[in-house]
């Protein structure tokens, strides 16, 4: 139960990754509420597991990262329901393969928008929270495609890359009030985005991976639980690649 | 019974899972509508609410055509069986007698389930009257997936797999008259099976003069004439029930599918002579059943036929007819001038948009990352993928990727298709831009 009593908001947990990451929090003890952006029933579903791993009722906010008006209810609900907020993990995140040629302004928009600026907003909006209380952690969810060498979509590649700036920036802004920011980027998995990639690209990884096989989000979602717990207390501006080692 | 809602929310990525993950991605990758969660005036509408017209021509009535869906109550609300046991099925006899009047050619029918099961019911038939092996179809054409089928058919990603085929089956060129002249003087042809426009062959129409000596060539050398009607049957054309109704000789048989079963159940027809059935199949009792289909003959199909054709009136296939002529004409002249447009062809609601491939490396599968593919052209993929986003649910021709395929369906308002010409037009701008 590493992450008792925590109050945590997961962005873009209703499938995939995010889904995983809700229920791995709420079996280590954690509230947890999160986000999504259109799935109602998937969003269902994930609430429905929190409750099933062991969680208490988890909180269910629909829209938009990129939203302001969103992002600064979702946040302002909780702080006000929950009296703060203890870990923000922004998972929230979308794709498109496509190549350069056919990448178009809106395409390029979306994915910044959802991507960068969603966390951007979204940490603004909990660290009010956090530095008021010198405590907390931001969790960046990274990807591969900005750490190895791997053909992966030009602006989901480049919206990965500036969290890690974003990471390192705000670890050291931050650090001096008590809180922490990491990122961790996550390989191929078995479920969310990843299984939209071609089959000979997943192949290629495959192939390439030392351990020879996707990654399991729940896998994932318990490297996460550790990194956003008291045991890795000492632990910021960490960027870890969880990729069966590419 | 399983949760709807529950289906419509998980049973895509269990498609992708437990039928065909391939599929599930190719249409990810292009960027095709793929959650689609209901059906809204003969449109599709995704889960994200994007309203999307069906281009493919199976339904040709559009989704879920209210008429289709109440037959189909109706009967479920009587105690009538779907299946009969000694095969007599009286909804089926209704339905034979129907379309063979319907076409006033044909006197003798044979329901399946697919477009694949007629032609292997026009095959079986043309070899069981003629007892010979040879059957000879055209380059280009699409006929089906099942062996006899996929014969026909020339080498390629539908056929190089599953070698060795159908002995006897072989394409000659597309409206080639001395080829098909030299095909038959053998006197070993039992069929020759052709589309009157070849759909995924890049919506091409049999020449005029091929036709005639096709016609003419199989009469006088005993061998089946097929018209393969599966895509243009049923109004599809604009030249009436049937593509071939104005041919020199009707063919001796017709095939028909697709929206036959008003795009809500599975249905094929195989219509022929009863001369021709009773001289293959007429010996005795076993003969008569050796050939057969066990669903093919089922109730709730033949409603829904016989509600398709109550809803196919001369009015609709003229509409077809006019609307397809406007529709043509409109993309000519909006897609004129482009570089990229070669050709606007076919007719009524049958229409190929033939386009030149784009000239530059950053717009070919290879730099996709699909060197696989880099002989195909990817100009019709590329427009296709353009069109998605404005809620045109286009098509490429399977043998010919250059060609873009439009078939809407035939109750399609006038303004939809103004904006489907918009939407060709600027997608057609947007790949020139990309050069």
């Amino acid at each position: 139960m590493r992450l008792r009593d925590k109050r945590c908001l997961i962005t873009g947990g209703s499938r995939g990754l995010g889904r995983a990451l809700v229920t791995t929090f709420a079996r280590h003890g954690a509230r947890v509420a999160f986000t999504y952006s259109t799935h109602d029933g998937d969003a269902a579903e994930a609430a429905r597991l929190v409750e099933a791993a062991g969680g208490a009722a988890s909180r269910v906010f629909k829209g938009s990262v990129a939203d302001p008006a969103h992002v600064k209810a979702t946040v302002d609900a909780l702080a006000a329901e929950w009296g703060g907020l203890d870990v923000l993990v922004n998972n929230a995140a979308v794709t498109q393969v496509l190549p350069i040629s056919l990448l178009e302004e809106a395409d390029w928009d979306l994915v910044m928008d959802t991507n960068v600026k969603g966390a951007y907003l979204m940490t603004r909006a909990a660290l009010r929270h956090m530095i008021r209380r010198r405590a907390g952690h931001v969790l960046m969810i990274g990807n591969f495609a900005s750490e190895r060498v791997i053909e992966a979509p030009a602006h989901y590649a480049a919206s990965k890359a500036a969290l890690r700036g974003l990471t390192d920036a705000l670890a050291r802004e931050v650090g001096r009030h008590g809180v922490r920011v990491n990122l961790l980027a996550p390989g191929l998995l078995d479920v969310g985005m990843s299984r939209a990639l071609p089959q000979h690209r997943q192949d290629e990884y495959v192939a390439r991976a030392p351990l020879g096989r996707l990654g399991r989000a729940e896998e994932v979602a318990e490297f996460a639980a550790f990194l956003c717990s008291d045991e890795s207390a000492f632990t910021t501006a960490a960027k870890v690649v969880v990729d069966g080692g590419l | 019974m399983d949760d709807l809602d529950e289906v419509l929310r998980d049973g895509f990525d269990e498609y992708r899972e437990f039928v065909n993950p391939l599929v599930f991605q190719r249409a990810s990758l292009a960027g095709e509508p793929l959650r689609v969660t209901r059906a809204e005036d003969g449109r599709l509408v995704d889960a994200a609410g994007l309203e999307v017209e069906d281009l493919h021509g199976t339904q040709a009535f559009g989704h879920r055509h209210p008429a289709i869906a109440d037959a189909l109550r109706r009967f479920l609300a009587t105690d009538a069986p779907s299946w009969y046991p000694s095969r007599v099925n009286p909804f089926a006899g209704r339905l034979a007698r129907r379309l063979c009047e319907r076409t006033g050619a044909y006197d003798n029918a044979f329901l399946a389930c697919t477009g694949s099961d007629a032609v292997e019911a026009a095959l079986k038939l043309a070899r069981a009257l003629t007892r010979r092996p040879g059957l000879v179809s055209l380059e280009g054409g699409y006929h089906g997936c099942t062996y006899g089928s996929l014969s026909l058919m020339q080498q390629g990603y539908l056929r190089d797999p599953f070698e060795p085929c159908v002995a006897g089956a072989r394409a000659i060129p597309f409206g080639d008259v001395d080829a098909l002249a030299r095909a038959l003087a053998g006197g070993d042809v039992a069929a020759v099976v052709v589309e009157p426009i070849q759909g995924e062959g890049g919506v091409r129409a049999l020449p005029d003069a091929f036709v005639e000596a096709l016609c003419d060539l199989t009469a006088r050398h005993g061998t089946l004439l097929v018209a393969d009607e599966v895509q243009t049957a049923l109004g599809r054309t604009g030249r009436g029930f049937l593509a071939t109704a104005g041919w020199p000789r009707r063919p001796d048989a017709v095939l028909l599918a697709k929206h036959l079963g008003g795009g809500l159940v599975p249905i094929s027809a195989m219509l022929t002579r009863r001369d021709l059935f009773v001289r293959a199949y007429g010996e005795d009792f076993a003969a008569g059943e050796s050939h057969n289909t066990t669903m093919g003959f089922n109730a709730l199909s033949a409603v829904a036929a016989l509600a398709a054709l109550d809803l196919l009136t001369p009015d609709l296939l003229a509409r077809v007819r006019d609307e397809g002529a406007w529709l043509r004409a409109a993309l000519a002249e909006r897609l004129g001038g482009s570089p990229l447009v070669r050709e606007v062809r076919g007719e009524g609601f049958m229409l190929g948009v033939a386009l030149n491939a784009p000239d530059h490396p950053w717009l070919g599968f290879e730099h996709f990352g699909y060197p696989g593919l880099r002989e195909r052209p990817t100009i019709a993929p590329l427009v296709c993928h353009r069109l998605y986003r404005r809620g045109f649910f286009a098509f490429t021709c399977g043998h010919d990727w250059s060609v873009l395929r439009l078939q809407p369906r035939f109750d399609i308002p006038r303004e939809r298709l103004a904006a489907l010409v918009d939407a060709i037009a600027e997608a057609v701008a947007w790949v020139e831009g990309l050069l």
